[in-house]
């Protein structure tokens, strides 16, 4: 978009501005310096720490510059001698309740070498503990200022620190009240947990009735940490920074689909004091979350030492060097006819070491190179797109988002599978544009939609076509598209009432949805792999599409598991297979039929082939029982590249490694190594950023319509919904949201104690209707006893599931779970687990 | 009772006229009833007299009515009996038995039960004879006396809703504008910005949506004329609600009324329902076509409320911060639409200003302020109560005329207006005529219509202690002068009042006081200094006393006085022994009671209880006795 642009002046330099722009941001832009705490880009403006007011003629008082638009003729003086002034008083003031020793004390000056003398406590106290010395913005006023004194006396607050949560901690004496926290929790994570409480003096930032972080539902992104100006919100257990002996490496982080780019502060004994967003992608507090910054810190620093290569010998295991687990890799998997070797891997590798292991692969002619993928949502979108003969775009722009009008997203919780996505839908929602949320289970993002439509499970795309119905009745324009008369004809016999209540819908809900949608025009049609997880996934795609084509919305498939766009490219590369069920696959196993087996990552086999090697990041426990071991460089250790949700090939950092010394936190395969007469040839990266996109062009909105009976199979639904029997009182439809909370195999809640308490795979969640209906409350062990086997967990109320439904997010460890996670949908009866 | 929806305006009039008959009575007893009378037992009263009513079968001929606010708070309960206008002060039940007989029977006043002016000692029959009322211009609040505020027909038999009929009925919004802008009607609620720009400025923004808000969260401490006029006439707000939608454009209204008033919610409540059913609030509004709701929305009592960008937020159901203007309410207010904000005593003057013409109303007044304004007028004034004078009476007339001058034998020290935001006006500025501008550049500011009159027991350290602590208690947190320049105030003024201060401290207060006022985000951070930058101004002495010489004048600052017993005057009635938390007070045998200075720790519990007739216990100066005692000592030795 063109902004009209306005000359103004600021201390008598004119200046070209574009409109919409705030003084301060135009002062910046042009170097010109106004101090200020809690002004912050990218969020909305608070005026609150008054350091940035200015005077703009005409007006008859100072006005802050955070929140001043830039006017054509404007002219702004941003430093007089009162101004000054005024600063200083009210900087004086702002320190006259937030401890200032750092910034006055006369042995400052001698204090960084006693520091790390000092620095034992872990709390933050006076200047020396503080978390945030040295990087504090109070520390940067005050030097503008040149403050040598404050005028007035100092008030301690003498709150008490929270130290309940996991991961972050709070002490409400270092708080300045800047209300950047609340501003970037409410506006732009979604979250509203945290809120200003009392008023007068008493004023402070805390959750909903002082409840913990944890019960208020916050998601531990760890915003408001980045966005504090002083140390008020820190990250629990930090190491104060001791002044310089600390490294920054930035890595991508790759346990979803996000890819959101961290950096990592690194003290110099190799201890990870904490990871955050990297410094240069801003607005930083849009990205990561508490898997990658709080999860990953935990679960790397326990990994200070990588795992040696291992070979076993019979019951004993012989730690060796890399090339030598390399050369008995090879000689022994030459032993075996190719057609009775495996190659298998996961996503969360650097592409190089993927492609490294795809080219070892061929080299040994091994037919059977497989992907294990058990989500298949690419690969059913290909299957679609073949069969119907339409395309969807693979690379997304997400600034796309910004033009958009309103979304409708479909069983996709797209603040756990893609924030990304989130953080840019959001943006545009707070522009006015509006959501609606179509899903049957558990989503984080209905509380901002205007219109939530929880449908039965399974039964998405009736509600789709009842959408569709909706907008046809209005009107039947778009009959050029072949097809479409066919639909509209068939559509005339159905009743919209009928169709609503076939998906569990109320009649109302859709007619508001149909509104806002044909109100708020462009739409995008956003879905995740949950819709396609279904028995009925070609419907539910074809529904979405023939919605998409009557709106003409683009549609956005999520896929929330890191470089997921980019294997299912390289298919055209390598002979790559998804791999989706293990049963087949363990039969060819005790069949003798599979013999050996490479893996890259961590799958679930139960039984094991004769020879197994398996290259991974941790030692887990698969890996140390394979024959041969390998480590594997992680997103820390190594450097590379990954494909995230957008298909936009990101890198990490290329700085030196950390432990220069150690070969095993390489790629093993990059070298081709002449003594094992092995010759990889991987093509350049380069090169696979075309292979992404390279039908994108041929994306078109113009696919083949097909009708979905949905008039004979609402019909059965409505009656089998009316005459069938009462489902027994304990029988729940048993949903599977995604767990994205493993890498290499780890899982989080397992090896990172804060996370069990906050995200835990065992947990079913249940509407609290149907715990008191049950006499079950938080905590309680349940059973969910299906068609396929059991599930153990403990119960969570929460009031985002509907009555009658249960949703559990397992890890997918066993053939079982796998089973069930690919149904995505079961009948289950729950019942309570005794001890 | 009307049951019915007016659908036209002859409609309105037909019935109008219709309730003549209804009107007429032998005699009108008007109990004032607002939460000033219920708290002095007027309800008592008012069933007591229908008690005795029905007794002397006189339902039917007498009516009963419970009126909002007489204004003459003090003296409630009172009634008032029309026609005579015969006015009864602090009534008991008891007497009531007497005055059915005498005034409703025999139709004569008795004179025992009559108000006795202490001024003069002349009795005042009538409301009339009252020089508390004589001295007022009642525009708005001369139907108080005898308007029953939950009823509809009351307020219609009072050309109630014949302006916004008359509006309706024809004048273009631009027309309604341009008669208020004529008027010059400034905003009642403090600032003085004129009504008529305002929802000029609002007309044209071009939305789709467009809102009225009537503030009614009054916070001042000692003001309470909104609730005066919600409590009284709730039909007149909703009438000028209605007539300024229709001049802005806007369909929706929001009424805000704190929480703390539960009778002006009752009553608004009430009132906006009545309206509803009878077709003033709704859907096309008497057939014009006009449609406007009215909601009542009530704040939680946070002072910041009152601030119209807080108020919005509030109306909104967030936090009630403020939020840096421009852009105004009048553009972008609730949800982003523009939204007008007058305060309760504006709406009111609305209809008035319809049914009367702007000259009528610009008649009274200065040049540059228009018309009446209602004062809470309270403290050591002989009359206390809400009063309504024309603007541009001088201060000195408000005390001395309508409130009767200072209670008997004390000297005029101080007046406060403008609550929290104001400024303390010493005697020689008594002269200043009543209106925005010359409080302001006085140093005080008109505010919502508290008046505070001080005598020489008032101690201005005190006072400004007092309002600071109460801003720096209700600051919202938000920006940083006000929120911790405030407390920094309050401390200062607390070491002042302690004797611990330095000279050095009243630059630092000046300090202070400027940084809050060119710093402050909102109107009560940027005021919030007035009462003691208005102190130092006029009474810098004895902000200096308090620091050199470690006394206060007025003898209140609890750490630098303490207390004496006059053996002359004390009775021995050892009220004061008992009473003393401290055990600093005992009776060596046959004697007097003697405090012990050291023990002391100068509450003033003993002054009080002290029997009014001995006041056998001083303060004194601790100054005084701590250099005595140091005499002491020395001898000794």
């Amino acid at each position: 978009m063109n902004r009209t642009r306005v000359r103004l002046q600021i201390n008598q330099h004119t200046i070209e501005a574009e409109e919409g722009m705030t003084v301060l941001e135009c002062a910046r832009k042009n170097g010109i310096f106004i101090p200020s705490l809690c002004e912050l880009e990218g969020l909305p403006a608070f005026a609150g720490c008054r350091l940035c007011l200015v005077e703009i003629k005409g007006r008859p008082f100072w006005s802050p510059a955070c929140q001043s638009l830039v006017e054509e003729g404007m002219v702004v003086t941003t430093s007089t001698e009162d101004l000054e002034q005024l600063r200083r008083s009210i900087f004086e003031l702002i320190l006259s309740e937030h401890p200032y020793f750092c910034l006055m004390c006369s042995e400052k000056a001698n204090c960084e070498e006693l520091k790390a003398a000092m620095a034992r406590a872990l709390e933050p106290g006076g200047c020396i503990f503080c978390p945030k010395d040295g990087n504090c913005e109070l520390q940067r006023v005050a030097e503008y200022l040149k403050i040598g004194k404050v005028d007035y006396e100092f008030e301690d607050k003498g709150l008490p620190l929270w130290q309940k949560d996991p991961f972050i901690s709070h002490n409400p004496n270092l708080c300045i009240l800047c209300g950047r926290c609340v501003r970037v929790c409410a506006e732009i994570r979604t979250e509203s947990v945290l809120s200003f409480v009392h008023r007068g003096l008493k004023t402070t930032i805390s959750t909903f009735f002082d409840r913990t972080l944890l019960e208020a539902g916050c998601s531990f992104c760890g915003a408001c940490v980045d966005v504090c100006p002083t140390a008020s919100f820190f990250e629990k257990g930090i190491i104060p920074s001791r002044g310089k002996n600390l490294s920054q490496r930035k890595f991508i982080c790759p346990l979803c689909g996000c890819g959101c780019e961290l950096e990592a502060e690194i003290l110099k004994d190799g201890t990870i004091r904490r990871i955050h967003p990297a410094s240069d992608t801003k607005p930083s507090f849009m990205s990561g979350c508490a898997r990658g910054r709080f999860g990953l810190r935990e679960l790397l620093a326990d990994f200070k030492e990588t795992p040696n290569p291992e070979i076993k010998h019979g019951e004993t295991r012989e730690e060796v060097s890399q090339a030598e687990a390399i050369e008995s890799m090879v000689r022994t998997l030459r032993k075996y006819d190719p057609e009775e070797v495996v190659f298998v891997f996961t996503e969360q590798h650097h592409i190089e070491n993927l492609l490294a292991f795809l080219a070892l692969g061929q080299d040994f002619r091994v037919k059977n190179l497989y992907w294990f993928y058990p989500g298949e949502f690419l690969r059913k979108i290909g299957q679609f797109e073949e069969e119907n003969r339409v395309r969807f775009k693979r690379k997304i722009n997400p600034a796309f988002f910004s033009e958009v009008r309103s979304f409708l997203v479909i069983d996709s919780d797209l603040k756990c599978e893609a924030l990304t996505f989130w953080m840019e839908v959001n943006r545009a929602l707070r522009k006015g544009a509006r959501l609606i949320v179509l899903d049957s289970g558990l989503n984080r993002i209905e509380q901002t939609a205007a219109v939530r439509l929880k449908c039965r499970p399974g039964r998405e795309y009736l509600s789709l076509t009842a959408l569709l119905k909706i907008l046809i009745d209005r009107d039947t324009s778009l009959s050029f598209i072949p097809g479409f008369d066919f639909i509209v004809e068939k559509l005339n016999r159905v009743s919209c009432d009928h169709l609503a209540q076939a998906s569990g819908l109320d009649v109302d809900d859709l007619k508001r949805a149909a509104e806002v949608l044909i109100e708020n025009q462009p739409v995008a049609l956003i879905f995740a792999e949950r819709f396609l997880r279904q028995d009925v996934w070609k419907s539910n795609l074809q529904a979405a599409w023939n919605l998409a084509l009557k709106l003409e919305a683009e549609i956005f498939p999520v896929s929330s598991r890191i470089n997921e766009i980019i294997i299912d490219r390289l298919q055209s590369l390598y002979p790559v297979q998804v791999l989706s069920d293990l049963t087949g696959f363990e039969q060819k196993i005790r069949e003798k039929k599979i013999r050996a087996a490479c893996v890259l990552g961590e799958v679930p086999f139960s039984v094991r082939p004769e020879f197994l090697v398996i290259q991974n990041i941790f030692k887990t426990k698969s890996g140390a029982e394979a024959d041969i071991f390998l480590p594997e460089a992680g997103c820390l250790q190594g450097s590379g590249h990954l494909v995230n949700v957008e298909g936009r090939m990101i890198s990490g950092s290329q700085q030196e490694r950390v432990k220069e010394d150690s070969n095993s936190a390489f790629p093993v395969f990059h070298e081709p190594d002449s003594k094992l007469r092995i010759k990889l040839e991987v093509p350049a990266i380069d090169s696979l950023g075309k292979l992404i996109s390279a039908d994108d062009d041929k994306a078109s909105n113009f696919g083949r319509l097909q009708y979905l009976p949905v008039d004979e199979e609402s019909k059965q639904f409505s009656d089998a919904d009316q005459a069938g029997k009462k489902p027994s009182a304990n029988e729940f439809i048993v949903i599977i949201n995604q767990n994205l909370d493993t890498y290499g195999g780890m899982i989080l809640s397992e090896k990172v104690p804060g996370f069990k308490r906050f995200q835990n795979p065992d947990w079913v969640w249940l509407n609290p209707e149907d715990t008191a209906r049950l006499g079950l409350k938080n905590n309680d062990k349940v059973q969910i006893e299906s068609e396929s086997g059991r599930f153990s967990g403990k119960v969570r109320e929460d009031y985002g599931v509907t009555p009658g439904t249960a949703v559990i997010k397992p890890v997918l460890s066993s053939t079982f779970l796998l089973g069930l996670y690919q149904k995505g949908i079961f009948k289950g009866w729950l019942r309570a687990e005794n001890e | 009772m009307n049951s019915k929806r007016f659908k036209t305006l002859k409609e309105l009039e037909a019935y109008r006229s219709s309730l003549h008959e209804f009107y007429d009575f032998e005699h009108l007893v008007s109990v004032s009833a607002a939460s000033c009378g219920r708290a002095s037992g007027a309800l008592k009263i008012a069933s007591e007299f229908e008690k005795l009513l029905k007794e002397y079968k006189l339902t039917g001929r007498v009516i009963l009515k419970l009126t909002g606010c007489h204004g003459f708070c003090q003296f409630e309960p009172d009634i008032i009996i029309f026609p005579e206008k015969y006015f009864y002060p602090n009534l008991k039940p008891e007497q009531i038995p007497m005055i059915v007989k005498e005034t409703l029977l025999g139709g004569r006043m008795v004179e025992e039960l009559a108000f006795k002016d202490e001024l003069t000692g002349q009795l005042c029959l009538t409301v009339d004879d009252l020089p508390f009322y004589r001295k007022q211009f009642r525009r708005l609040t001369h139907i108080h006396l005898k308007l029953d505020p939950s009823s509809l027909d009351d307020y219609l038999h009072d050309n109630g809703f014949k302006a916004a009929a008359t509006v309706l009925g024809g004048a273009g919004p631009g027309e309604v504008i341009n008669l208020i802008s004529a008027s010059n009607l400034r905003g009642r609620g403090g600032a003085g910005f004129p009504t008529g720009l305002k929802w000029r400025l609002s007309r044209e923004v071009k939305a789709d949506k467009k809102y009225i808000i009537c503030n009614g969260d009054e916070g001042d401490p000692g003001a309470y004329m909104d609730r005066g006029l919600l409590e009284s006439n709730p039909f007149s707000v909703i009438e000028g609600l209605i007539i300024g939608g229709y001049a802005v454009g806007a369909e929706k209204g929001f009424v805000y009324v704190r929480q703390e008033y539960p009778l002006a919610i009752e009553r608004i409540q009430q009132a906006i329902e009545k309206s509803r059913a009878a077709g003033f609030v709704g859907k096309d509004i008497l057939g014009s076509g006009f449609s406007f709701d009215l909601e009542l929305v009530r704040g939680a009592g946070a002072f910041i409320s009152g601030e119209e960008t807080a108020l919005v937020a509030s109306v909104e159901g967030r936090r009630a911060f403020p939020v840096q203007r421009p852009p105004f309410p009048v553009v972008s207010g609730l949800w982003g639409k523009p939204t007008v904000i007058n305060n309760v005593e504006t709406w009111a003057n609305v209809p008035l200003i319809i049914l009367n013409g702007p000259v009528w109303f610009s008649k009274v007044g200065t040049e540059k302020s228009k018309g009446t304004k209602i004062f809470s007028l309270v403290g050591q004034v002989r009359y206390t109560g809400l009063v309504e004078v024309p603007f541009g009476i001088t201060l000195d007339e408000v005390i001395n005329q309508v409130g009767g001058g200072l209670k008997e034998g004390r000297k005029f020290k101080a007046v406060q207006t403008g609550g929290p935001s104001g400024g303390c006006l010493p005697a020689s500025l008594l002269n200043l005529p009543v209106d925005y501008e010359s409080l302001n550049q006085a140093g005080s500011i008109m505010g919502s219509g508290g008046m505070i009159v001080m005598d020489e027991s008032t101690c201005l350290v005190d006072l400004a202690l007092y309002f600071l602590n109460f801003a720096s208690q209700e600051s919202c947190g938000k920006c940083a002068p006000c929120r911790l320049g405030t407390r920094q105030m309050v401390r200062i003024l607390k070491k002042i009042s302690n004797g611990e201060g330095e000279l050095s401290d009243l630059g630092r207060l000046e300090k202070l006081g400027w940084t809050m006022q060119k710093g402050s985000l909102c109107g009560l951070g940027r005021t919030a200094a007035n009462p003691v930058l208005s102190a130092l101004r006029y009474f810098r002495s004895e902000f200096e006393s308090h620091i050199v010489d470690k006394t206060c004048p007025a003898m209140v600052c609890q750490k630098l006085i303490a207390y004496e017993i006059d053996p002359e005057r004390c009775s021995g009635c050892l009220a004061c022994v008992e009473a003393c938390p401290y055990g600093a007070i005992s009776q060596e045998s046959g004697n007097f009671p003697v405090i012990n200075k050291e023990l002391c720790g100068g509450c003033g519990i003993c002054f009080s209880v002290c029997p009014a007739q001995f006041s056998a216990i001083k303060k004194v100066s601790r100054k005084g006795l701590i250099m005595e005692e140091k005499k002491l000592e020395g001898i000794s030795r």
